[in-house]
């Protein structure tokens, strides 16, 4: 009986190392960022992680909070980074959101969902993150965009937007890991150019808001940020380093 | 040797066959693909060789900037199902043909036009079969039914995916047919005047495949989208029995348009 159950036992073993090797496809080219994703998708903890639990994921996470919801803790699942740009992919289990220097550039799984981001060649927010311990300023301020939005209805909207960026002075951030950094606070002030109209969204829509990003004057990281995702108000999101 | 040990060393042996005939590449063909961007082929990428058992990601992951593009355009393509697709059109060509001649024999001149001009006009539509209308790329790592296996039954897998559509295309029985820049209008403005909502031939085809009826009591509430298409087909009221659904698969072809291309454009091609 019990040579019986070793038998199977080891068959058992044997066959989900046969599992594990089919699932190579996880692979990214980002070394521990799937690891991260494969814990984050096994864990049945979904929200805002402490910084004890932070510390035992392998790789970046931040913290989101998008208009009323709970917090979630959102892994990263990939990096692409370049000499002009850093793009980053974040994920829980069924929503992701991806970020160019911090910026969102696109969603998954909300509401309404940013589906595309324009003219990103041209935006200069990785610019004054790249020079946020310069003195004068020497990025253009401007940028013109448009977003396509997919609404709840399933319909996709386009949405243009004028974007002007300036700094706020100097402030503290708390991070659960890395402490006390000292940030420096970008402003960006949107104006929508075609506003949607307010039967098209769920709420009610703006027409002008301001985006936020304290960006960290040691290592030029965004360590948080609000941004409004759509002129939809529920639409604004908080984002924040949670492990770096 | 006991046999309970010869038993286990049985199966431990097959299951190392399993586990390692997959990578050992002499059973599995290669699989390959070519991605299209803007309707060129992207030269870096005409020719990519997925050793193993590829994914749909492994495929997304090879183009460089890939937030830039605009994914709900994106449309994967194999030689079969593009087979498939052209049959379907024939098909509805010989419909078409049928029902002109029933048009002649009825002296209904100006449906006979619509059903010719219908018939020519289809031949000529820039197909391209897709196993999926638009890929979300941000989370296929962690949902393994969007993130498919790409299979060597196919071989060769075509991608092919817009910048961004900046155009509304109107095809079928328009007058004044082709692309037209998009503008953030309801249907009723960008069409006002061209056509009647009544008629029941009216479509709109967005960018995911997805299908509307445009009627009047919705022409005046939703608006245009950028990439989609618009069709007029027959007035419902002028198709005789038997070929009441003609629109519908007409409507149903324009679901494989190739997004950002122009009427009468040749689609890419689907295979190697």
């Amino acid at each position: 009986m019990l040579k019986n159950s070793a038998v199977a036992i080891i068959a058992l073993l044997a066959m989900s190392a046969c599992q594990s090797v089919g699932d190579d496809w996880l692979s990214s080219g980002f070394q521990g960022a799937n690891a991260t994703v494969a814990y984050w998708l096994n864990s049945a903890e979904q929200h805002r992680l402490q910084p004890e639990q932070l510390k035992q994921l392998p790789g970046a996470a931040i913290y989101a909070k998008l208009g009323e919801n709970a917090t979630a803790t959102m892994v990263l699942s990939e990096l692409d980074e370049t000499p002009t740009y850093t793009v980053k992919r974040w994920v829980t289990q069924s929503e992701a959101l991806t970020t160019r220097y911090g910026r969102v550039i696109r969603t998954q799984g909300l509401g309404q969902n940013l589906i595309y981001t324009a003219k990103q060649t041209t935006d200069p927010l990785g610019c004054w993150i790249q020079n946020v311990a310069e003195a004068t300023n020497t990025c253009p301020t401007m940028w013109r965009s448009y977003q396509d939005i997919e609404t709840s209805n399933a319909r996709v909207s386009r949405v243009h937007s004028r974007h002007e960026l300036n700094w706020r002075g100097e402030e503290r951030v708390q991070t659960p890991l890395r402490g006390d950094i000292r940030t420096r606070l970008l402003e960006e002030q949107v104006s929508v150019l075609s506003p949607l109209k307010s039967y098209e969204m769920t709420n009610v829509s703006l027409s002008t808001w301001s985006n936020f990003y304290w960006i960290s004057l040691n290592d030029g990281v965004v360590v948080r940020s609000e941004q409004q995702l759509t002129p939809n108000t529920d639409n604004r999101i908080l984002i924040s380093e949670a492990r770096y | 040797m006991p046999s309970s040990f010869k038993h286990l060393i049985h199966i431990v042996l097959l299951c190392v066959a399993v586990c390692s005939s997959p990578s050992s590449g002499q059973e599995i063909s290669v699989i390959t693909a070519s991605v299209f961007i803007d309707g060129k082929q992207h030269e870096p990428l005409n020719h990519i060789t997925f050793p193993g058992e590829p994914r749909l990601h492994n495929l997304v992951a090879q183009i460089p900037g890939s937030h830039q593009f605009y994914w709900p355009s994106a449309r994967v393509c194999v030689p079969r199902l593009q087979k498939k697709l052209m049959l379907k059109r024939k098909a509805l060509l010989v419909q078409l043909e049928l029902l002109a001649g029933i048009y002649e024999r009825k002296d209904a001149n100006e449906s006979l036009n619509q059903a010719l001009k219908l018939k020519e006009r289809i031949s000529h539509w820039p197909l391209f079969a897709t196993i999926q209308h638009g890929i979300e790329p941000d989370n296929l790592l962690g949902n393994a039914r969007q993130n498919w296996a790409l299979t060597n039954k196919y071989s060769h897998y075509t991608l092919a995916l817009l910048s961004v559509p900046k155009y509304v295309t109107y095809v079928g029985l328009f007058n004044n047919g082709g692309r037209k820049p998009y503008r953030y209008q309801l249907l009723a403005d960008a069409l006002e005047g061209t056509v009647s909502f009544t008629d029941g031939n009216l479509f709109e085809i967005d960018l995911q495949g997805r299908v509307i009826a445009i009627t009047p009591a919705n022409a005046w509430k939703i608006r245009q989208q950028p990439g989609s298409l618009v069709f007029r087909g027959i007035p419902q009221s002028e198709l005789p029995s038997g070929f009441s659904d003609i629109n519908n698969k007409a409507v149903e072809l324009l679901r494989y348009w190739q997004p950002g291309k122009e009427l009468n454009q040749s689609s890419s091609p689907c295979q190697v």
